[in-house]
């Protein structure tokens, strides 16, 4: 007993020293403990959330109807509306053509070996866009659909113009999706032309870097990068990007490849979750010479 | 009676603030190519609370807003309280020195902390592995983050000094406003 009112003597007496050793110590703790496993939401985080996404949510309409009343109404009507309809048939048919290529590459590799199914057949569920990341050093997105539609942490988020990022965390409603622009993302990549793999992660606003590509790989700018599916979130095949900058320096392993990803994440509003994904289901087929 | 209900009060004021700064940088400022010169309103405010308010009760404020901030970033758990919490013990001792910022000491000390709180968030990107590709960041938004913040710091310091006034935080308050008159 004696020692403990000695103790807090001791405290009170030099509590602005003991403040600051608090303030300093507490942060280095607590980032050592967090670095193993990023962690859901917390209750703190539950109901701030529960309050702040619902007026993301009509901040982000009301800017969205208002940017869209100005293009439509008052700078030119047919014009935009023509250009509108071009890009959106232009991106459909660059995913068509980009699945063609992909299932021809696949045809001559693996037509003697394997009988596999065209498509992985997986549940898809659309969501919108209602927030981005509050600091500019991070590239995560919140989406307005959460565990009550059957989203869970970690599964795949994408266009049709390909991978937007992974589902990070969740409340009932609204999930945040770790894009692939983000510093912390990494997808397990190929390169389409000539199957070199690599990890791809975020770097800036508009590119990603493809990172531990061996020096000795064939790769070229403006080549098609698709997810692997080794990563066990991505279906394989799914459109990443295109080969940007290709350093290939005389000396090291490795070289740096910068790539731009096929999504438009500056004008990204509406998003697809796969429900289920599973990217081994190629492998697991059976294998018949 | 009322002068201690709203001093009470000017903690939770702050808290709001905050929350309503999250909702315009997350949503207004995601936009491109508003998204260059996102500010970050919570560094200034932490960095007005280092002058401000002793250490503990502007630590608790602070350790309190940058929770609820990583609940909107993908950043990971408790990346933003040590960066935002070693940045006001910085402006804390700033604060020994500089006892009551003036405009351009204001904008300057915000400028200074702005460009350490990057430096530090490479810091730890660095721990985890990422330092080259959050550098390719740091450098793109380093001088567009830069001037808003500058631009902005006047404007938000006498926002809250006048919230601090209205909710007698300031002892100056009792000079400007009588409750028993």
């Amino acid at each position: 007993m004696l020692y403990f009112k000695e103790m807090f003597k001791f405290i009170h007496q030099y509590r602005f020293y003991c403040t600051i050793a608090l303030f300093i110590l507490l942060p280095i703790l607590s980032v050592g403990t967090s670095q193993k496993d990023p962690g859901d939401y917390t209750i703190l985080d539950r109901s701030v959330v529960f309050f702040t996404a619902p007026i993301q949510s009509a901040v982000t309409i009301m800017i969205e109807s208002g940017s869209r009343f100005l293009q439509n109404y008052i700078f030119l009507i047919n014009t935009r509306k023509d250009l509108n309809t071009v890009v959106e048939e232009n991106r459909k048919l660059q995913g068509v053509i980009h699945n063609f290529r992909e299932m021809e590459a696949e045809n001559k590799r693996l037509r003697a070996l394997l009988q596999f199914q065209d498509k992985i057949e997986e549940k898809k569920i659309t969501a919108q866009v209602i927030a981005k990341d509050v600091n500019v050093e991070f590239r995560s997105i919140r989406i307005n659909k959460g565990s009550a539609q059957g989203i869970t942490r970690g599964m795949a988020v994408v266009t049709h113009e390909g991978i937007v990022g992974k589902v990070l965390r969740t409340t009932e409603h609204y999930s945040d999706v770790i894009t692939i622009l983000d510093n912390l993302s990494s997808v397990d990549a190929i390169i389409q032309r000539s199957r070199a793999r690599g990890v791809l992660e975020g770097a800036t606003d508009f590119s990603c870097i493809l990172k531990y590509a061996l020096r000795t790989d064939d790769i070229e700018v403006g080549d098609v990068v698709i997810s692997s599916g080794l990563d066990g979130v991505y279906p394989k095949g799914l459109m990443i990007g295109v080969v940007n900058k290709v350093n290939k320096k005389s000396y090291g392993v490795t070289q740096d490849v910068e790539v731009r990803p096929s999504v438009d994440f500056s004008k990204l509003e509406e998003t697809l979750v796969i429900l289920k994904s599973d990217p081994n289901a190629l492998a697991q087929e059976p294998v018949t010479e | 009676m009322y002068k201690e209900i709203f001093q009470k009060l000017n903690f939770f004021i702050f808290l709001f603030m905050l929350i309503i700064g999250i909702v315009i940088e997350s949503t207004i400022f995601s936009y491109f190519p508003i998204s260059f010169i996102q500010p970050d309103l919570f560094l200034i405010m932490v960095i007005y609370l280092g002058f401000k308010r002793d250490l503990f009760e502007g630590g608790l404020l602070i350790i309190l807003g940058s929770l609820i901030l990583e609940g909107h970033t993908g950043g990971g758990r408790y990346f933003m309280m040590t960066v935002y919490l070693y940045t006001y013990l910085l402006s804390k001792m700033l604060s020994r020195t500089v006892i009551d910022p003036d405009f351009f000491s204001s904008i300057a000390i915000v400028v200074g902390l702005t460009i350490l709180k990057k430096l530090g968030i490479l810091v730890l990107l660095g721990l985890r592995g990422k330092l080259e590709n959050g550098f390719h960041q740091f450098l793109i938004y380093l001088i567009p983050g830069i001037l808003m913040q500058a631009l902005l710091t006047p404007i938000l310091f006498t926002w809250f000094a006048k919230i601090d006034l209205m909710t007698f935080k300031d002892k100056r308050a009792d000079d400007e406003y009588d409750l028993n008159r």
